[in-house]
C-alpha cells in the first residue's frame, strides 16, 4: 500500500446522546481502524483513507477525545463516503480513567494537550516500588524532565518530557491516562497537559 | 453493456441518465454533495455516494472523488453529464487510467475542441465554413491590426483557450485593436495561463442553429439533424426547437452532411454538437451562411427536442457507443418526423430581471394530456422539492411533439397555462409571451432579441 502522504482532520458531530461521531472527511477506502475501547485525543492518527492511490492519515480534531464506543467497519479497506460516521465516542470514556481531570484541573475539557507514548510496554509512574512519583495531576514538568518508566520486554527507559509536536515549555500534568503498571500502546495518549 | 454505471451530475439530468441505464440493463451510482444526499430524486438510482459539501468546488467539480467514488463501488464507467466536469479533458484521462469508461470522446479530442483555435482549423478541414477572420494565431499587435483591417469591422478578438467572456473584446476601429489587443492577451494569461489569440468578424444578431451528432469511435458518424437555439438571454438557451425555421429541406440536408462528415474525419464517438451561426442579411458574402461557432462534446440541455422529431434515445446510444457496441441505425434510418419545441423552466423570476428564486415548491404539476400534441417532461422535481441555492436553477424542461409547427406552439401553449408550480417564482411567464409573439409564431426570430418580451415584462 502507498505510504501515508498527507494528514487529514477527521470532522466531529456532536450527537444528541452526549456523544461525538467522526465523520470522513473524503470520499475513500477506510484502514487501520481503531478498535470499541481505544481512547482517541486530539492530534492522534485515527485510522487511514485512501483515495485513488493516496494516503491519508485521520487525525482526531482539535478539542475532541474519548473512547470508541463503535466496532470498526467489519472490511479492512471498508468504502465509504463523505461524511460516513467512522467512529462514536463516548467523551466519559477517557474522564472514567482518570476523572479527577475533567473539571478539576480547571481546564475546559479537551482543551489540554497530549504526551503520547513513543512505543508500547508497561509504565511505571516511579523510578522503583515505594519511592515517589515523577510526576502526578497537578504537576508542573519542563523540558527534560522525567515523567515515567516504559518497561518493554524487562527493559526499562525513562520517558521524559519534550516540548514538541506544538507542546509547552511548561506544563500542568492535567491527569494521566495510564495508570501506574497499566500497559501503554504506542501513539496512545499516556498524558493530558495544559500549559503554564 | 456495462453491470454499474457512474453518473457524475445531479438533479434533472443524472435522472435522466439514469433512465436510458435501467433501460440498457446497467445499475446506477450517483454521486452526491451532502446538500443533495437523501433528496427525494436520489431514490432514482441503486445508489449514491456523497462525495463532498454543497459547493460544487467541494464535491460535483472534484475529479478525484468522483473517480474514487466509482472505483469503491465497482463502477465500470462514467457519464459526465453536462456542465460541472463534462468536458474536462483531465477528468476523462483520469477515468481511463483508473480502468473507468468515460461516456463521451477521447480525452485528446475533448482537448483539441476546448481549445477554440484548433478546433476551428479541425472545422475548416472537414469542410465546414468558418467566420472570416485571422488565419491562425496573431502574435503581435500589429498583426492583429493588419488582421483586422482586412477582416473588415467591427471585429472580436478571442482568446484561444477562452470562456466567460474574458479575454474577448470588440473592436470598431486600428485605434481600437492597438489599444485592447495586449490588454485582452493580459487578460487571457491570468484568466487561462494561455495567451493565444486569434480575432474574427464581429456578427451580431444572426441565428444559433446546432447539429446532434453521433459517432461510433471508428470513423463513421451520423446527424440527428438540426435545433435551433436563437431564443436566448444572455447566451443562455431559453427554448429550442427542431427543425428550425431557418432551414429548407435541401439546406438541411447538405449540412447535416458536412456536420456528420466533419464528425467522423475527427473519428468522434458519441453524442456531440456542432454549433453554426447563421450570419444575417447585410454580412456581405457571409449572408444567410452557417458558419462553424464551436463544438460540444457532450449531451446538450436541449437533446429532447430530438429524440422527439427522430425517435432515438441519445443518452441510450452514448451508453451503447461507449460500451463499445454499434450505433443503433444508419443515416438512411433517421428521419425527421413533425416538429418538436423544449422549453427550460427557471426557478427565475422574470419580473424582477431573472432574478434567482430558491425555495420549497409548495405544488409542483405539469400536465401531459393538454394536447393536441405529445408532451414530455424532463424534471427530478415534485411538490415539497427543495430548489437549491447552490447549483443552477434548472427545475424541469418541458418538450412537446405534434405534427407541425403551429400545433407544437399551441401544446406548448396549453401545457404551461395549465401547469401550477407553487412555492418559487418559474420563468413560464416568458414562455408564454415568447409563444404569444408574432415573431416566434412567424419562425422569424434572432439571437439579439427576445419576442414578445422587454426588460419590463410582456411586450
Amino acid at each position: 500500500m502507498s505510504q501515508v502522504q498527507q494528514k487529514l482532520e477527521l470532522r466531529a458531530v456532536p450527537s444528541t446522546d452526549g456523544q461525538i461521531t467522526l465523520v470522513a472527511p473524503e470520499v475513500g477506502y477506510f484502514a487501520a481502524a481503531h478498535p470499541r475501547g481505544a481512547l482517541l485525543a486530539p492530534g492522534m492518527g485515527a485510522g487511514v483513507l485512501h483515495q485513488l492511490g493516496k494516503s491519508f492519515e485521520l487525525v482526531v480534531p482539535k478539542g475532541v477525545s474519548g473512547a470508541v464506543v463503535s466496532d470498526p467497519p467489519s472490511s479492512a479497506m471498508a468504502p465509504v463516503g463523505f461524511g460516513a460516521p467512522l467512529y462514536s465516542l463516548d467523551p466519559s470514556g477517557v474522564a472514567g480513567i482518570a476523572d479527577t481531570a475533567a473539571s478539576g484541573a480547571g481546564g475546559e475539557a479537551g482543551d489540554g494537550q497530549f504526551v503520547f507514548a513513543g512505543q508500547s510496554g508497561r509504565v511505571w509512574h516511579s523510578p522503583a516500588p515505594g519511592e515517589p512519583v515523577f510526576a502526578a495531576a497537578g504537576d508542573v514538568v519542563e523540558e527534560g524532565q522525567a515523567l515515567c518508566l516504559i518497561e518493554v520486554m524487562k527493559t526499562f527507559s525513562t520517558m521524559v518530557y519534550k516540548a514538541q509536536d506544538g507542546l509547552p515549555k511548561r506544563g500542568k500534568i492535567v491527569r494521566w491516562f495510564i495508570e501506574d503498571g497499566g500497559d501503554a500502546e504506542s501513539g496512545k495518549p499516556l498524558l493530558e497537559i495544559e500549559p503554564c | 453493456m456495462f453491470r454499474k454505471l457512474c453518473i457524475a451530475n445531479r438533479g434533472e439530468v443524472a435522472v435522466r441518465i439514469a433512465r436510458a441505464a435501467r433501460q440498457a440493463g446497467a445499475q446506477t451510482m450517483c454521486v452526491v454533495s451532502s446538500a443533495d444526499d437523501g433528496a427525494p430524486w436520489t431514490k432514482e438510482f441503486d445508489e449514491t455516494v456523497c462525495i463532498g459539501g454543497p459547493a460544487p468546488g467541494s464535491s460535483y467539480l472534484r475529479a478525484e472523488a468522483v473517480v474514487q467514488a466509482a472505483r469503491q463501488t465497482g463502477c465500470s464507467a462514467v457519464h459526465p453529464g453536462w456542465g460541472f466536469l463534462a468536458e474536462n479533458a483531465r477528468f476523462a484521462a483520469l477515468c481511463e487510467q483508473h480502468g473507468l469508461t468515460f461516456v463521451g470522446p477521447r480525452p485528446s479530442l475533448m482537448e483539441r475542441m476546448g481549445l477554440k483555435w484548433p478546433a476551428k482549423v479541425a472545422m475548416r478541414e472537414a469542410g465546414l465554413d468558418l467566420t472570416p477572420g485571422s488565419e491562425g494565431l496573431l502574435e503581435t499587435t500589429d498583426e492583429a491590426v493588419e488582421v483586422a483591417k482586412a477582416t473588415g469591422y467591427p471585429v472580436i478578438l478571442k482568446a484561444d483557450a477562452g470562456g466567460g467572456g474574458r479575454g474577448m473584446r470588440i473592436c470598431h476601429s486600428d485605434d481600437e485593436v492597438r489599444k485592447e489587443f495586449p490588454s485582452a492577451k493580459a487578460e487571457a494569461i491570468s484568466a487561462f495561463g494561455n495567451g493565444a489569440m486569434f480575432l474574427e468578424k464581429y456578427v451580431t444578431g444572426g441565428r444559433h442553429i446546432e447539429f446532434q451528432i453521433v459517432g461510433d469511435g471508428y470513423g463513421s458518424a451520423v446527424h440527428l439533424f438540426e435545433r435551433e437555439c436563437s431564443i436566448q438571454r444572455n447566451h443562455q438557451k431559453l427554448i429550442e426547437e427542431s427543425p428550425s425555421p431557418a432551414l429548407d429541406d435541401e439546406a438541411r440536408k447538405a449540412l447535416g452532411e458536412r456536420a456528420a462528415h466533419a464528425a467522423a474525419t475527427l473519428g468522434y464517438s458519441g453524442a456531440g454538437t456542432i454549433e453554426f451561426l447563421m450570419h444575417p442579411e447585410g454580412e456581405g458574402e457571409t449572408a444567410g451562411k452557417l458558419c462553424f461557432m464551436e463544438m460540444n462534446t457532450r449531451l446538450q440541455v436541449e437533446h429532447p427536442v430530438t429524440e422527439m422529431v427522430t425517435g432515438i434515445d441519445i443518452v441510450r446510444e452514448q451508453l451503447r457507443v461507449a460500451a463499445a457496441g454499434p450505433l443503433g441505425f444508419t443515416q438512411d434510418g433517421v428521419s425527421l418526423e413533425g416538429h418538436a419545441i423544449e422549453c427550460r423552466i427557471n426557478a427565475e423570476d422574470p419580473s424582477d430581471n431573472f432574478k434567482p428564486s430558491p425555495g420549497t415548491t409548495t405544488a409542483f404539476d405539469i400536465p401531459l394530456d393538454q394536447g393536441p400534441g405529445r408532451v414530455r417532461v424532463d424534471t427530478h422535481m415534485t411538490e415539497g422539492s427543495e430548489v437549491s441555492p447552490y447549483y443552477d436553477s434548472l427545475v424541469a424542461k418541458v418538450i412537446v411533439h405534434a405534427a407541425n409547427r403551429a400545433e407544437a406552439i399551441l401544446t406548448m401553449q396549453n401545457t404551461l397555462k395549465a401547469s401550477r408550480i407553487d412555492g418559487i417564482k418559474t420563468t413560464i411567464p416568458l414562455h408564454l409571451a415568447v409563444l404569444a409573439s408574432p415573431e416566434f409564431q412567424s419562425g422569424q426570430y434572432d439571437t439579439r432579441t427576445i419576442p414578445g418580451w422587454t426588460q419590463a415584462g410582456p411586450a
